[in-house]
């Protein structure tokens, strides 16, 4: 499995250099509009056609993965953090007070994470209170994201620190008087870092799955600007006449799960 | 099983409906414009009479105390969008299609996934383990919306084997069924495959090889039994992957079921029926995770319930 896992590697490296070097890997513009060459198969010119508008699938392809990763890795991070400080609390007040956090956490995850994140994205696209189009519905995404993402870490870094606080090491560092903070940073903090680490890959996909569905329902960003999710929801449209229009964004989304997959499969057996 | 541990699943349950019914109704009231602000050549006084006749003029807590008292006596009120209907008759038209594609598929994912996953292990430690593990995840992470598109281009656009769209006969539930059925599918023969693995290496299969049983019944009697117990406790996720494949699933296919009525009340701002599905689905999930709770402490002797 160790081929696997270089290969994974090998392959999100390459999608973060595409999304970052994006404006010098792609021949034109996504937004250019180029009216003799409307819904062209894939060629040697255009690798991945190009859809009604005559707009190079490509480099829609490449700027997408900007916006999807780019939102997968923030809302990951920001559910790390408010679940790691949520879970960290609970943890280590632990008693009655633990019940309680916990309990609210059960109740948040037993709505459905796509039902919740369909009434969060709705909410804040009606709102409105960002000026540029764009970065509202980002926002409007990020937030439905990270509302779902949080309840697990918080989950499982709140049983870490129930788990280590009772370890003798700790124990020992009460004893000898140690505030609670230098507790916590000293001596708890460093060993969550490794599930941590495990949660991260697996959020990741999650996220871009959950964002990519939440787009192709039509409720992610507009165009010209896209996402891989979008770019699929506008495919099916026209599958018919032109399927490279869903397949290729499609299997970017697949190939990018596939990577993160055995990525989080390698770092589970070396754990 | 006590009648006390019963009580409290059940008290946890109702708290769990009472938070959505809130939160659903602090989302969807809080947005600003109505559902009739899209309606052209209405005059603002029938605006006004049409809000008042949903009861949309009276305060917010009014309206929202209005709503538990009626969501608690299972009435939803009447949906915006569908004409003199019933929220509750609107989902009970639509409830029929997606539960018939739900549980075909998850039966299916069952009826293939466990045989596949004893196969895989008989892979195990071959080379070819590499490919089973390769279309184990191909399966899990393959979005509906790929695998739908590319079936419906080729076996009914090229081959025209079966109906791109609509439920109508048994031959019409081949695709959508495909679609939704295949992630649960790989999570089953995944976790299946996982569990086995861990049991062939266990006392008891080497304590049994040692006695001289038969390779086959060590297989069926103790390898097959023991692996079926971890099933249960995923049905919960299998449970939410389905329903969340089924709002791509009837897009895909045009089947008219709750997928598709929640993704057009939520575009509508139908309230009442977002609000409902909401309940409803939360409720299924709940109600699937207790069940198999409950299956779960029956067959495994060893889970002790506090």
């Amino acid at each position: 499995m160790r081929k696997s896992k270089a290969l994974a590697l090998f392959f999100l490296l390459l999608l973060l250099i595409t999304a970052v070097a994006a404006p010098w890997i792609v021949r034109v513009s996504f937004e250019v509009q180029d009216a003799n060459n409307i819904l062209v198969s894939p060629n040697s010119t255009f690798w991945f056609g190009t859809d009604p508008l005559g707009r190079d699938l490509f480099s829609r392809v490449v700027y997408g993965g900007r916006i999807s990763l780019g939102i997968a890795v923030f809302t990951t991070i920001l559910a790390l953090i408010m679940g790691g400080i949520y879970g960290g609390i609970a943890g280590f007040a632990g008693g009655r007070f633990d019940q309680v956090m916990m309990r609210f956490v059960d109740i948040f995850q037993a709505i459905p994470a796509l039902v919740l994140m369909i009434l969060v994205t709705v909410y804040f696209n009606s709102i409105r209170w960002l000026k540029d189009e764009e970065w509202h519905s980002i926002f409007s995404i990020t937030a439905a994201l990270s509302i779902g993402g949080w309840l697990g870490v918080a989950r499982i870094v709140r049983g870490q620190v129930l788990q280590i606080r009772e370890m003798p090491f700790v124990v020992s560092a009460r004893g000898i008087g140690a505030r609670p903070q230098e507790i916590l940073m000293r001596h708890i903090f460093p060993h969550i870092v490794g599930p941590v680490l495990v949660i991260l890959t697996a959020q990741i996909p999650a996220h871009i799955s959950y964002e990519s569905f939440l787009s192709f329902l039509g409720l992610g960003l507009h165009p010209p600007y896209s996402s891989w999710g979008v770019l699929a929801g506008e495919g099916w449209r026209t599958m018919r006449s032109s399927p490279h229009l869903i397949i290729f964004p499609g299997l970017v989304i697949f190939f990018t799960m596939m990577a993160f997959h055995f990525l989080g499969d390698g770092f589970r057996k070396t754990e | 099983m006590t009648p006390g541990y019963i009580f409290k699943r059940a008290s946890e349950t109702l708290i769990t409906v009472f938070f959505v019914i809130t939160l659903t109704f602090i989302f969807l009231r809080a947005l600003p414009g109505g559902p009739f602000d899209g309606e052209e050549g209405i005059s603002l006084e029938q605006k006004r009479q049409q809000e008042a006749f949903f009861n949309l003029d009276q305060p917010m807590v009014i309206q929202y105390f209005n709503y538990l008292k009626n969501a608690l006596m299972f009435n939803f009120g009447q949906s915006f969008r569908y004409a003199n209907k019933n929220v509750s008759e609107v989902m009970a038209d639509a409830l029929w299609p997606t539960l018939e594609i739900s549980l075909v598929s998850l039966f299916s994912a069952y009826l293939i996934g466990i045989p596949l996953g004893l196969f895989s292990v008989y892979l195990y430690k071959t080379r070819w383990d590499g490919v089973a593990v390769f279309f184990i995840s191909s399966g899990i992470c393959l979005p509906a919306f790929l695998v739908g598109p590319i079936l419906i281009l080729v076996f009914s656009l090229k081959l025209d084997w079966f109906a791109p769209a609509l439920l109508e006969g048994p031959a019409s539930f081949v695709l959508p069924v495909m679609t939704l059925g295949l992630r649960p599918l790989a999570l089953v023969t995944r976790l299946i495959r996982a569990s086995a693995v861990e049991i062939t290496k266990s006392d008891f299969v080497r304590a049994a090889r040692a006695r001289g049983l038969s390779e086959t019944k060590i297989y069926f009697k103790h390898i097959l039994k023991n692996s079926l117990v971890p099933l249960l406790s995923i049905s919960g996720s299998l449970g939410a992957s389905i329903i969340s494949g089924t709002f791509i699933v009837e897009l895909l296919f045009a089947i008219p079921g709750l997928g598709n009525v929640l993704v057009d009340g939520v575009i509508n701002r139908d309230y009442s029926l977002v609000i409902a599905l909401a309940i409803f689905y939360t409720l299924l999930l709940v109600l699937l995770n207790l069940m198999m709770d409950l299956v779960l402490i029956k067959v495994d002797g060893r889970i002790v319930i506090k």
